[in-house]
């Protein structure tokens, strides 16, 4: 199919720097480079995800796509449309075709306000409605379609469990009917059976409505169910793109292989062994010379702790290191 | 066949919520032999956490809090005790990590203070002999730099870092039981691996036994020796590591199993428990599943008897339609 090759977001070679103080009296400026040189693309139809541990940039490279973070530089295409430089009409259409859903459903949802009102205002805004009487008509359809009762919609947030709250943050996300989803650790504070729910909910939708998603996590278990493409990152860096059937069977960045190997399997096996990392993770204010992998990496040589490795082309994917596998 | 060294035996514990009484954990029982690892896994709500609490007797005791049953360690019921008898077994035989190393740990005092203050109490050691062993214990918890590591604050630790100075601290008197309440939770995978892998390492060492409190079905396979399996408050199915993996019997367990993203194979489809898990105050009567099973009977209106599997002595479940 060719729509299928259909780019719908294009992510060149972005970075951020994040600067703090430490210090009082003569306070010392850290720099902490949280995205370095991320470049990635998203095709339409696609589940592409981004896998890494605390403080990897997976986050902000979300956050950045949603302009919630502004970059330094760097260039995202969004259908075509350069993001960083919008007209007034094309930036409307664009904050209504990407939309976010973040891990804790709760901290985004406004307590004092209801669900319907709180769902209900973007219709106004963006005069998707003509009236309350439509608006509401939209919420309740979302509502049936995330598996919402009708009475949720006069509800407060606090009245909802976990779960139904992650269902009110993808109607939310929704309710624009956008093409493309950063959904940043959605199912992560969820039990596993809610997880479930939530994870076939979001798959469902995606065939229904022809979305594509970007789907931020830090669990392999997930990301091996829900993605088609991964790109797994390492302080502010992506080490590896590649497709999940390959990134799980055959993994050419050593990290990538731990990361797999360290996660923990629901089944019985007397022999396994942890695969333990050696040293520990570096601080992101104070990065490694060369590849920043190599303090932990049981391949590392000499020129690895000089030279950092670009990103480069390897089989069907790309692939940041001097020794892949 | 040799005692169990740790105990639990028909620990139902109930809280007065509005003025009603909403039971939280229905005779639980659990034996633990020495050198032994026990895991309790279940979702949030499930009582797993409460009930390693009270075998520490760390729930206060208060009118609205009503604890029945026993706790058994060398044949003392630790729900009799006072606060203060309770403190000769804290932190000496029988101590606990907690989920939360920032929280746990007190910002105020340095990672020393905090790991010797054990040993000062229980072993009466000398402050010189504490240091030693002190700087000993964070060497054996792969902490680098342990001499000058042992005079900083919990601030300057990395959250792995600071988990492993939990599991020093509560190693520091050698207990016999070690209870850990969801210790890998907060941490990373890399991280958890590493922790694991020295939980396992240490407990070879000094043949502690271990009751791990979890979520993550994957922790349990890494760990355990047997399992118990929460539900609602009732321990819904029992058995060794082995056979919970190989031949799980409870709907329940089941379910849960295929309800796991797996990163170790391509699963075409994920199957989903409906409904949610019950609240305290919203507990079905009978069989606490009931609400969500897909076996269920007229019979579940009532509690299910403990059953045993054929043929496997130590696996129980609580089921009628298995």
């Amino acid at each position: 199919m060719q729509t299928q090759d259909e780019i719908i977001l294009d992510v060149k070679k972005i970075n951020k720097t994040f600067h703090s103080k430490k210090g009082f009296i003569n306070p010392e400026v850290l720099k902490v480079r949280a995205v370095n040189d991320v470049s990635f693309q998203v095709k339409k139809g696609e589940v592409f995800g981004i896998v890494g541990e605390s403080g990897c940039g997976k986050s902000t490279i979300g956050k950045c796509i949603m302009d919630l973070i502004p970059i330094d530089d760097g260039e995202m295409t969004f259908k075509g449309k350069n993001l960083r430089n919008l007209s007034k009409e094309d930036r409307a259409q664009v904050k209504q075709d990407l939309q976010i859903i973040f891990q804790d459903p709760y901290s985004s949802l406004n307590p004092r306000k209801r669900i319907g009102p709180t769902l209900m205002e973007p219709l106004l805004v963006y005069k998707i409605a003509k009236d309350k009487e439509m608006a509401e008509e939209i919420v309740q359809d979302i509502f049936k379609e995330v598996g919402l009762p009708e009475q949720a919609f006069w509800k407060f947030p606090h009245e909802f469990s976990g779960g139904q709250r992650q269902r009110i943050a993808i109607a939310r996300s929704l309710i624009l009917n956008p093409d493309l989803i950063v959904a940043d650790e959605a199912v992560s504070a969820l039990d596993v059976s809610i997880q479930a729910q939530i994870l076939l909910l979001l798959k469902n939708l995606k065939q229904q409505r022809d979305l594509s998603y970007i789907f931020i996590s830090h669990d392999m278990g997930v990301i091996r169910y829900f993605c088609d493409r991964v790109a797994v990152a390492y302080l502010g860096q992506i080490v590896e793109i590649q497709s999940v059937p390959d990134i799980f069977e055959r993994p050419a960045h050593p990290y990538t292989k731990t990361l797999k190997e360290a996660s923990p399997v629901p089944s019985y096996d007397p022999d396994r062994t942890f695969n333990v990392l050696e040293g520990e993770l570096p601080s992101p204010s104070n990065l490694p010379s060369g590849c920043y992998f190599h303090g932990r990496c049981p391949k590392a040589t000499e020129h690895c702790t000089k030279v950092m490795p670009d990103l480069m082309p390897y089989k069907d994917g790309m692939v940041r290191c001097h020794h892949p596998e | 066949m040799t005692e169990p060294v740790f105990c639990v035996k028909d620990l139902s514990i109930s809280f007065k919520l509005n003025g009603k009484w909403c039971q939280a954990t229905q005779n639980v029982n659990f034996d633990l032999m020495e050198n032994e690892t026990l895991c309790i896994v279940g979702e949030s709500g499930c009582g797993k956490s409460i009930t390693a609490m009270s075998c520490l007797g760390l729930l206060p005791k208060k009118k609205n809090i009503h604890i029945e049953g026993q706790v058994l360690y060398k044949g003392v019921n630790l729900l009799d005790l006072t606060e203060k008898e309770l403190n000769d077994y804290r932190g000496d035989d029988l101590s606990m990590i907690f989920q939360e190393p920032m929280t746990s740990l007190n910002p105020v005092l340095t990672v020393g203070e905090q790991i010797t203050e054990s040993l000062l109490v229980h072993k009466s050691m000398t402050k010189a002999q504490a240091r030693e062993t002190g700087i000993e214990l964070l060497n054996k918890v792969k902490i680098p730099e342990a001499e000058k590591r042992f005079s900083q604050y919990p601030h300057q630790f990395s959250g792995g870092m600071r988990q492993r100075v939990m599991i020093a601290i509560a190693l520091a008197c050698k207990p016999t039981v070690l209870f850990a309440d969801e210790p890998t939770t907060a941490l990373d995978v890399t991280i958890q691996a590493q922790v694991l892998h020295l939980l396992k390492e240490l407990r070879r060492e000094t043949k502690m036994s271990m009751v791990m409190i979890t979520h993550d079905m994957g922790v349990v396979a890494s760990v355990a020796d047997k399992v118990l399996v929460m539900y609602g408050g009732q321990v819904i199915e029992n058995s060794s590591c082995k056979d919970l993996f190989e031949a799980p019997n409870h709907p329940y367990t089941k379910a849960l199993l295929n309800a796991i993203p797996r990163p170790d194979r391509h699963i075409d489809h994920l199957t989903s428990i409906p409904g949610q898990v019950p609240t305290l105050a919203g507990m079905p009567s009978g069989c606490r599943f009931s609400t969500r099973c897909e076996l269920v009977s007229d019979q579940c209106a009532m509690t299910p008897d403990v059953n045993t599997v054929a043929g496997q002595q130590s696996h129980h479940y609580r089921c009628w339609n298995v």
